[in-house]
């Protein structure tokens, strides 16, 4: 396991590096310059090329990508081109709003979707399966925004339970964080529940209707027991496989909820800079991103490995 | 202007790729299933899927969606481009029975007419981010070894990758274009079709049917389409519809980078989207761009539930 | 007003995440031409001439907060014109956090900057050398007076004595020569500032608090550096980080900074204004969304929205009329102007040009994409020295005048491109309405919506890439000519959006920067506006005001030049 483990984290270098450049250049050929951002519109070409060339941006494009690399590689993410502020600070300034929102919300997922689905799958043709079906056909037309904007005018503004948005943290207030945190994390949760429940249903079902189930259901073991011992345990890899896609997912969707319910994560920076063209904040946000869902994945291998022992041999030999 | 445009040719392409998308995977299962359930013909499956009331009425929506995107200008009471000042933000009436947006245009011509771009780009990208990703995720899963890990890395990667990034990238490199539109949310889509596949495939490959069919000298290719394949369908077809939800979505969200459809032109994303500043003002406008969508998807959703339990050669067990 | 939407996300299903890019570019191109902090307007838009004191608090405050007489509170520098509640007979109470909403990144991160952007974010820190109000009224800020010399060629101004920066240091005249002389410094993005700063060839600093400012020839519009020049401490850019360059003079200081998400600045104790301010501090909150903004001001997270990157009009239109909340709008000469590339066909011909701009239905653009908060235009506010009386029915909606110029025009079966600026979706609103009427009259026109940093590169000078239109958002049009004409990219004789390039235009131009007779500098400006009216290259067609939206409870706080609002003697009932 530990040497799959190990392998495994070899094989994300070249990931790493390959995305690494990929977003570099991807950049690069983007209209717009930061060089024009920061200087304004009516600054004479002169005054561009003085900032360009203060920027390093004047630079070839390899030494610029080995330059940044070269920092990266020493654990110096760089500096913001517009603030001149470490990138690594901004980053650290915001990733535990995102992280505490993103885990919020996937812990509400695990805890809707997958009973949701389990029981969907248990009465596969009663109501709740239209009911899942429906339920996860209309959270999927909802776009988040008006998702949150929906939320906040029903349970701030009309109830008036909820803050509208702003975070507090945990260590100050932590009624008053976890109030905060309900309607973003409710709002960002719905889309991956519907997601999952449906998923869910469809794998146990799959799974339900093995041979060695119907075994099981013959010797006498308990409905009960035969969905939690054999069946979930059978499903679980493409769960899991869902529930890291959707990690992921949750990253890049806290953007839209982070931004209406002014909640100051990683997703908004990111943005941000990639109006700005602020190249230093995007490719470093971006590797970190890359190297989460490397680690991500990787753990989701693993679980596979856990789950089934014949898929580490297999996977191993990579 | 073009004042009515007639009927795109684009629209009936959405027809005919568009029926039930998974009607390739549904295809290949009969003789697949042959491994374990032999003589089960392609006609059961389709009489099972009538027979359940839920897969009927999901045939029934996709197919009077079809429809409505075909008809478009004969169904729609307006020019769905027309403006009429004076006449903005009206809420439903007698005139215009879904009231009318921003213009004075009339809303429920606007969704008429954008079934067709909506379908259009819904089905492409799925299609395309399918394909690609299933095909991949197959050889991953099976096949294991560095093919996969080559590829299972480049999707990482891709993964991670911001869509919004992707979506200014295929501009930047390939120009705007609803083609392009497509092939910028099937980028996006193509991981999760690969890792999913691949994770159901690698929980096949440990079944007795593909040891006794590898016993049996079938081939890896053959193995893979007739036996794993068809056995992976019922997730795939979820995952299908839910794509199916995100590329609609996603075509309004990149319509901003000059991709997507261009104004005037209406599409079930652009109008959710447009939607959102009339929120307090006007909510009858975002409902019914959403109540489209969703009954698109309720309609994928309840087929693609039929479908799977058709084509489960040992549905009959459990209950 | 240019609030805009925001485009962002939208749908942003998680697998497409629209970014919402920031606004500031256009935000910047708003300041335009010099255009930057000046503002100036004595005129309301409709009825010229009208005094500012007239421009009243939109209808139905609560009933908490009576309407005022102009001035009841007033401090010295202070002017009820644009006051945001109107000044309660009640005495300011101190304390309390003023939570300031804005849409889009607080940027660039500069003292200097010389677009609106940050000014109603960047500025509570500094102050000036002079104040300027919306009617034009100077008053001492960091100069206590000034003079100028009677051949216009010298201003002599007297500094306060004991002012000091956040850093405890006290400002003298050699920190304000070295903030005059920084602007010059090509790195600097304040490129509108440079140019006044260039005009004075030298600054002497006769003694600690004694500042002369010379010209080799006058040049009316120099001044104007006094009021737009913040004053930062030197020291301060011995880092190299952006945010610790943010030490003025102002009545609050820094506290904390969290890039694209909010700025937290604490009461400077040490005010010069004495007992100013009454705020304990101001949060900046950055919004990505103006529709999330203004559910935060409803819900009562947000105090005041800026007026500059806020609300859409909808949204103004909505709060105008909810109790609880107070609305008063600015005239501070901001516009929509639509601009053709004249290097490329058709928009190269003039008559083809003319005949869309009698295309554009100002009317209904001011009602129903401004929804009545602007107004139909043709050329400069009433107020300002280029304006010409004469001109101002020079276009008109007249689809028969349009079709008569595009048969003159000999243009036929055209099909012309619309860039649109798709940050602020009223540009493409305003481009789905000149759509359809052009199509009446034979012209194919399609829309292209462009992200913010797109949209910029694709209009700025000299490298355009836009095919024949598109519509933009420019401020200040108030202000002296000679600040925009020379230095607006919507106007620059050497470059310009519109690629329009005159001899007679450039020749014009320079003579009135430097003519002395403010009767012949008139002459010159309606000349120009005549060039511009007949050349068609760049037409502003609505009128814009500054919206400052606000919860009912906020006292005091007002809208100064362009959209600098002054929170000093802001406090919260």
């Amino acid at each position: 396991m530990v040497s799959f483990a190990l392998r495994r984290l070899a094989q994300a270098v070249p990931t790493v590096f390959l995305s690494t450049v990929a977003v570099f250049l991807l950049l690069r050929v983007l209209p717009g310059d930061p060089a024009q951002v920061l200087a304004g519109p009516d600054a004479p070409r002169e005054s561009v090329e003085a900032i360009r060339d203060s920027l390093g941006l004047d630079q070839p494009l390899p030494i610029q990508y080995v330059v940044w690399l070269g920092r990266v590689v020493r654990g110096d993410l760089g500096i913001s081109i517009l603030s001149r502020i470490p990138v690594a600070q901004l980053i650290g300034q915001r990733l535990p709003a995102t992280l505490e929102l993103t885990t919020a919300a996937m812990l509400l997922t695990i805890a809707a979707g997958l009973p949701l689905g389990i029981f969907a799958a248990l009465h596969p043709r009663g109501w709740t399966s239209w009911l899942v079906s429906s339920f996860s056909a209309v959270a999927l037309a909802l776009p988040n925004f008006w998702l949150g904007i929906l939320a906040i005018i029903l349970f701030s503004l009309v109830l008036g339970w909820l803050p509208p948005g702003g975070r507090v943290d945990f260590a100050r207030d932590a009624g008053q964080a976890l109030r905060s945190l309900a309607l973003p994390s409710i709002t960002l949760s719905l889309l991956p529940i519907a997601a999952l429940s449906r998923l869910a249903r469809a794998s146990m079902l799959e799974v339900l209707h093995e041979d060695y189930i119907r075994t099981a259901q013959a010797k006498g073991v308990g409905r009960t027991g035969v969905v939690i011992r054999h069946a979930l345990r059978n499903a679980l890899i493409p769960i899991v496989t869902i529930l890291a896609l959707l990690f992921g997912r949750l990253l890049g969707g806290a953007v839209v909820v982070e931004s209406v319910f002014a909640w100051p994560g990683v997703g908004t920076l990111l943005l941000t800079a990639i109006g700005n063209r602020d190249y230093a904040i995007v490719q470093s946000a971006l590797l970190l991103l890359v190297m989460a869902v490397l680690v991500v994945n990787l753990l989701t291998d693993l679980t596979y490995g856990l789950l089934d022992p014949r898929t580490r041999s297999r996977s191993g030999t990579a | 202007m073009n004042a009515v445009p007639g009927p795109q040719p684009h629209a009936v392409a959405a027809a005919s790729i568009g029926g039930p998308a998974a009607a390739p995977l549904a295809a290949s299962h009969p003789r697949a299933s042959r491994a374990h359930q032999p003589r089960r013909p392609a006609l059961r499956a389709a009489s099972s899927v009538l027979r359940n009331p839920q897969g009927t009425l999901g045939l029934g929506i996709l197919l009077a969606l079809v429809l409505v995107a075909i008809a478009a200008p004969l169904l729609a009471p307006y020019d769905p481009l027309v403006q009429n000042p004076g006449k903005e933000m009206a809420p439903p009436s007698g005139a215009f029975l879904l009231g009318t947006d921003n213009l004075g245009r009339d809303l429920l011509s606007r969704i008429i007419f954008g079934s067709r771009a909506s379908l259009l780009v819904g089905v492409l990208a799925v299609a395309l981010g399918a394909t690609v990703g299933i095909g991949s995720g197959l050889l991953a899963g099976f096949l294991g070894g560095w093919l996969d890990a080559v590829l299972m890395r480049a999707y990482d990667a891709l993964l991670a990758f911001p869509a919004i990034l992707l979506g200014i990238g295929v501009v930047a490199v390939l120009g705007p274009g609803i083609l392009n539109v497509a092939l910028a949310i099937a980028l996006a889509q193509m991981p999760d079709f690969a890792r999913l596949t691949r994770a159901l495939v690698i929980g096949e490959r440990r079944r007795e049917y593909v040891e006794a069919a590898r016993n049996l000298g079938a081939g890896s290719g053959r193995i893979m389409v007739r036996h794993v394949l068809p056995n992976t369908v019922a997730p795939l077809l979820v995952q299908v519809s839910l794509a199916m939800g995100f590329a609609i979505l996603a075509e309004a969200a990149l319509s901003f980078l000059g991709l997507g459809t261009q104004p005037p032109t209406p599409s079930w994303g652009g109008m959710l989207n447009d939607s959102r500043q009339y929120l307090r003002q006007a909510p009858w406008y975002g409902v019914w761009p959403g109540v489209a969508l969703a009954s698109l998807l309720i309609g994928l959703n309840f087929l693609s539930d039929a479908l799977r339990d058709a084509l489960d050669p040992r549905r009959v067990g459990l209950r | 007003m240019h609030q805009h939407d925001d485009p962002f996300g939208s749908v942003a299903p998680p697998a497409v995440q629209e970014r919402r890019l920031d606004r500031r570019s256009v935000l910047q191109l708003l300041a335009l031409g010099g255009a930057a902090g000046l503002a100036a307007a004595c005129a309301p838009i409709t009825p010229a001439g009208q005094p500012p004191a007239a421009q009243q608090p939109a209808p139905a405050p609560t009933p908490a907060s009576p309407p005022a007489p102009a001035a009841a509170t007033a401090q010295p520098a202070s002017k009820p014109s644009g006051t945001a509640a109107p000044a309660a007979q009640a005495q300011p109470r101190p304390g309390g956090t003023l939570r300031v909403g804005h849409v889009g990144d607080i940027s660039p991160i500069d003292p200097h900057f010389s677009g609106p952007p940050t000014q109603a974010t960047l500025w509570h820190l500094f102050d000036r050398l002079v104040e300027r109000d919306l009617d034009g009224k100077l008053s001492p800020g960091l100069a206590e007076s000034w003079e100028t010399s009677s051949d216009g060629k010298q201003i002599t101004l007297k500094l306060r004595k004991g002012v000091q920066f956040h850093s405890g240091r006290e400002l003298t005249s050699g920190d304000a020569k070295w903030n005059i002389e920084r602007v010059r410094d090509p790195k600097v993005p304040a490129q509108q500032l440079a140019g006044l700063s260039k005009s004075f060839t030298t600054v002497e600093t006769p003694d600690a608090y004694t500042l002369v400012l010379g010209m080799e020839q006058p040049r009316p519009v120099a001044a104007d550096l006094l009021w737009r020049l913040n004053m930062a401490d030197p020291r301060a850019f011995e880092s190299e980080e952006a945010t610790k360059h943010l030490v003025g003079t102002g009545p609050f200081k820094l506290a904390q900074w969290v890039q694209g998400d909010n700025a937290q600045y604490t009461r400077n104790a040490n005010y010069w204004q004495s007992g100013r301010p009454y705020l304990d501090g101001v949060v900046i909150q950055q919004m990505k969304d103006p529709q999330a903004l203004a559910l935060q001001l409803e819900a009562g997270a947000i105090d005041v929205v800026d007026p500059l990157a806020g609300l859409t009009n909808r949204e103004i239109a909505r709060f105008q009329k909810l109790s609880g909340f107070q609305v008063t709008l600015n005239d501070i000469g901001g516009v929509y102007t639509m601009v053709m590339n004249t290097a490329n066909a058709p928009t190269s011909n003039k008559q083809f040009r003319q005949a869309i701009y009698f295309a554009i239905d100002r009317q209904r653009i001011a009602e129903s994409v401004l929804l009545g908060l602007g107004a139909p235009t043709v050329q400069w506010p009433p107020s300002s020295l280029a304006f010409d009386p004469s001109k101002t029915n020079a276009y008109s909606y007249d689809l028969d005048k349009a079709q008569a110029l595009l048969r003159q025009s000999g243009v036929a079966g055209a099909e012309i491109e619309y860039l649109g600026y798709a940050t602020i979706p009223e540009m493409i609103t305003i481009g789905e309405i000149l759509q359809q009427d052009l199509a009446k009259i034979g012209v194919k026109m399609t829309i292209r919506p462009v992200e913010a940093a797109q949209w910029l590169q694709m209009v700025t000078p000299p490298n355009q890439t836009y095919q024949h239109l598109t519509v933009g958002p420019w401020t200040s049009l108030t202000l002296d000519p000679d600040g925009l004409f020379p230095s607006s990219p919507y106007l620059n004789p050497a470059g310009n959006i519109g690629n329009f390039k005159n001899a007679r235009y450039a020749d014009l131009i320079k003579a009135g920067g430097v003519e002395p007779d403010p009767a012949k500098r008139k002459q010159i400006y309606q000349e120009l506006t005549g060039i511009m009216l007949d050349e068609a290259f760049n037409q502003p067609f609505v009128a814009t005001r500054a919206a400052l939206t606000a919860r009912a409870n906020v006292r005091d706080i007002r809208v100064r030049q362009s959209y600098y609002v002054d929170v000093s003697g802001g406090w919260l009932a």
